[in-house]
């Protein structure tokens, strides 16, 4: 039997975690929250710790049944839907890409694929029209059903990732045409962004008929560490109204608004809390904003989620890791609008060993 | 306003039209080709660098602003070229080994071809051997080196042994950037300076070559 590397057991409580994040008192213990852990982290941590023992690989839901138990195993409160079984509308994109080598620790086979940064599909309006765009209802509802009747009951969906207007607008477009395109053809990046935007609203109403679906998480990486990727005005007039109609969509069903976005946001931060009224945000950096600093800012209007800095989590040591995570959980715990987690995902480069001793030293604290 | 004047507002504004317009009627006034390049095109990519420094330009308005000033300079290097005008310096660009990202390094070029310099662009992926030939074969007298990954970071280091190897170390400045790149590991390893973003990258090297660290280009 592989030894298990928490001390404490967790078992999830949704219902706990919608508390955390709506703010209301300090938990009862830690809730914790990721974007993604990468394919080949949850083949390494289900393969160490025989997690899949008896699993029929044929299923057609060993996808759906492999989520729930990695995700009870590691403490979370939810499975992410669609983005974990691979069935999200981005993923039907078409989008060129570059490949590397890869020189992570749990090594990605095929390489690293990075988007192309100058000249994406659709540059003109003739590749707009014959866009082959997707069909965000093409899944159906046959997973969505089968986690409304399968997912254990203390467990909830978090519905993502939708939303990534702004990132799928530079990747359509090539972020290099795309900034061209702001001064040349502000009439293309308009269309390119409304049909987004509408694609989205679809995914996100398809998600929003199951009530077990308690959230929906945006993410839309609108910068780079100093600064946004393109100006407040343009984010305000082609991105922010999409991201401000699927929280207004989601909120009127009674459900939380989550958005990831990486970069330096401070300059639209006051239009996500008070327009767009974002209820979490996520992707915290060092060298950009702290999650304690960000805490302190906005702690009273927002809740924030993870903060362990990537780079941090590669570099030290575990016991670096277990400091800091008390000295995280010290400041932001209190009151709740906090849950613990890396600053971005659990990336294959990360080692593994310090990601676990992040969510043992979560599960300790109390 | 003076046709200085339009073509200044108009590399701000990115207008590349009127900035060609603006060119071809100053030369027709006789304004030297040396006038135009420093008191119109450089003095207004200086004030692009400031404004997305103080936040108020961002990237597209800075590659908006570098399009028009580089339709200009199409115009000018004939006249820059007759009248024995000097570049500010050669700069060799390139993103290291194993690196294939380029829009920030490309962004560091235009800011420091609208300051006055030659630039040399190596590409992305570039071996160490080759920033080594940009100062041996092409006499550059800046090295500036870009990296967007934790994991081809190392390759900087490299290069500055190769040139280290090459006996060229005290022959060419170093000047790192990119986003995993700090301070910090420019002193680690030994480079001259490191530029946060475009705009600083292109203030250090101005810098470094008025300080006379570099010799002076050919």
């Amino acid at each position: 039997m592989p030894t298990p590397p928490f001390r404490i057991n967790v078992v999830p409580d949704w219902q706990g975690l919608l508390k955390c994040l709506r703010r209301e008192g300090t938990p009862a213990r830690v809730h914790f929250i990721e974007l993604f852990l990468d394919p080949e982290v949850q083949e390494e941590i289900c393969k160490r710790y025989d997690l899949l023992t008896g699993m029929d690989a044929g299923d057609p839901f060993f996808l759906h049944r492999r989520q729930i138990i990695l995700q009870n195993f590691l403490g979370y409160d939810y499975v992410m839907y669609p983005e974990s079984i691979g069935e999200s509308v981005d993923s039907r994109l078409t989008l060129p890409e570059r490949i590397t080598a890869d020189s992570a620790g749990l090594v990605r086979k095929g390489g690293r694929a990075y988007r192309e940064e100058h000249k994406g599909p659709i540059t003109s309006w003739k590749e707009f029209e014959a866009y082959p765009w997707p069909d965000p209802q093409a899944d159906g509802t046959r997973s969505l059903d089968w986690f409304q009747d399968n997912l254990p009951e203390n467990m909830c969906l978090i519905g993502g990732l939708v939303g990534s207007i702004y990132e799928n607008l530079s990747f359509l477009m090539g972020y290099e045409t795309l900034c061209y395109a702001l001064k040349d053809q502000r009439d293309l990046v308009a269309a390119i962004s409304q049909r987004l935007i509408e694609m989205y609203c679809k995914e996100v109403e398809r998600l929003l008929q199951f009530d077990r679906v308690k959230m929906i998480w945006a993410s839309d990486d609108m910068g780079f560490r100093s600064s946004l990727s393109i100006s407040p005005k343009d984010l305000r007039e082609f991105i922010l109204p999409g991201h401000k109609r699927l929280a207004q969509m989601v909120h009127d069903a009674g459900r939380l608004y989550l958005l990831h976005s990486c970069g330096e946001l401070s300059k639209i931060m006051e239009d996500l809390i008070r327009d767009v009224k974002i209820d979490a945000k996520h992707s915290f950096e060092d060298t950009i904003l702290d999650v304690c600093e960000a805490k302190k800012l906005w702690g009273d209007r927002l809740s924030l989620l993870g903060g362990l800095d990537i780079n941090f989590l590669c570099l030290a040591t575990a016991e670096q890791v277990r400091t800091r995570v008390n000295d995280t959980l010290d400041r932001c715990f209190p009151g709740g609008g906090y849950c613990l987690g890396t600053g971005n995902s659990v990336a294959n480069y990360i080692p593994l060993d310090n990601y676990l001793a992040m969510l043992d030293a979560g599960r300790n604290y109390l | 306003m003076g046709q200085i004047d339009t073509i200044y507002k108009a590399v701000l504004e990115g207008n590349t039209r009127e900035v060609q317009v603006g060119v071809e009627a100053a030369l027709k006034e006789k304004i030297t080709a040396d006038q135009i390049m420093q008191n119109g095109l450089i003095a207004a990519m200086k004030e692009v660098g400031r404004l997305f420094e103080a936040g108020e330009f961002f990237v597209p308005e800075m590659l908006i602003s570098a399009r028009a000033m580089q339709s200009a300079l199409v115009l000018l290097k004939p006249f820059l070229a007759a009248s024995g005008a000097k570049a500010a310096g050669r700069v060799a660009i390139g993103t290291v080994q194993g690196d294939l990202h380029d829009i920030g390094k490309n962004l560091v070029g235009m800011m420091l071809e609208g300051a006055g310099f030659e630039i040399i662009d190596l590409g992305t992926d570039v071996r160490p051997e080759n920033f080594v030939d940009a100062v041996e074969a092409k006499h550059a007298d800046i090295i500036a080196l870009s990296a967007l990954l934790t994991t081809t970071m190392p390759k900087m280091q490299e290069t500055i042994e190769a040139l280290k190897a090459a006996s060229l170390r005290d022959k060419v400045k170093v000047i790192i950037g990119g986003a995993p790149v700090t301070e910090t590991y420019a002193q680690q390893i030994g480079a001259d300076g490191y530029g946060p973003d475009a705009s600083a990258a292109s203030r250090l090297a101005a810098k470094l070559m008025k300080a006379g660290h570099a010799p002076e280009a050919a």
